[in-house]
């Protein structure tokens, strides 16, 4: 059976664009996938109408958000709002789901694991991002400080589009903010500040992975 | 989170850490489309506004999880 995948970039804002420059080495991993194809829908294109149709015609099954969220939603361009919780969070059932964006672990992961959504990796609180504001798609991935942040972050992302459990890919991901944090605190390079180490620990604490921890894609 | 639950103590110390930083540092949290250099952010601590509130709690957080054995039992675990 062929893997679908469908990602959205929000990619309207500097942390929003330093996310679709990490999800670049994503598409890369996923194509070195057997059988996998990956559907993007970046910037304008990330609206609820196109989001909505490629589910329908496409069937993924693993879904990822990169961009902004709250409790009950996850939004693309300009926070137009893709899911949103009871409204059409349904789309989402029999999927994994990761969402790189804020809060959406509290409520819409919940609620989704409820309505039968296999696994939704996420942050139930807001996500930190710290970078040296670099503005090409080169200079963010240059950017050592952001990988600090998103290196961990996409490590979940990666992990599951290489097919790894939940459960897999959550650790996978929470050891790379802890081996990341014990830099942070060791290092003498004054740039690797603690209160760096401070908005990475708070990614650390609340990301989540809710559902069958033995999902995998 | 309330401007009263921080205390003039927790900012002043928020601010001594920020100033020994990179000037070059851009933060992003949350639905703010912004992003604030090191000295804005500190601007913000100063007014008290919830961007710098925001801060002030993300910072004591990490402070009190390394001072309470916390982190470090995290960490170890790694």
């Amino acid at each position: 059976m062929t893997r679908i995948i469908l990602a959205t970039n929000a990619s309207h804002d500097m942390a929003t664009e330093y996310l679709e420059s990490w999800f670049q080495k994503t598409v890369d991993i996923a194509k070195q996938q057997k059988d996998t194809i990956i559907f993007e829908l970046s910037k304008t294109h990330a609206n609820k109408i196109e989001f909505e149709e490629l589910i329908e015609k496409e069937k993924p099954q693993l879904i990822i958000f990169n961009g902004h969220g709250g409790s009950d939603v996850v939004c693309g361009y300009e926070y137009n709002i893709l899911v949103k919780c009871p409204e059409n969070h349904a789309v989402l059932k029999g999927k994994i789901v990761h969402a790189l964006s804020c809060d959406s672990g509290k409520t819409l992961g919940p609620e989704c694991i409820k309505i039968g959504t296999l696994a939704y990796l996420g942050y139930n609180d807001e996500f930190k991002l710290t970078t040296f504001g670099k503005n090409t798609n080169e200079e963010q991935l240059a950017d050592d400080i952001a990988g600090f942040f998103l290196d961990p972050a996409f490590e979940a992302i990666n992990s599951l589009v290489e097919g790894k459990t939940a459960k897999e890919s959550f650790d996978r991901s929470q050891k790379m903010h802890k081996e990341n944090l014990m830099i942070l605190l060791a290092s003498p390079d004054p740039t690797y500040n603690t209160s760096v180490a401070s908005r990475l620990f708070h990614n650390l604490c609340h990301q989540v992975c809710l559902g069958d921890q033995s999902a995998s894609f | 989170m309330e401007n009263n639950e921080i205390t003039i103590t927790e900012r002043k110390i928020t601010i001594a850490r920020l100033e020994v930083q990179s000037p070059e540092l851009h933060f992003s949290s949350g639905n703010d489309s912004n992003e604030y250099t090191r000295d804005q952010m500190i601007d913000h601590i100063k007014l008290g506004d919830e961007v710098g509130n925001d801060f002030v709690k993300t910072e004591f957080e990490f402070l009190r999880a390394l001072k309470n054995g916390t982190l470090m039992n995290m960490l170890v675990e790694a």
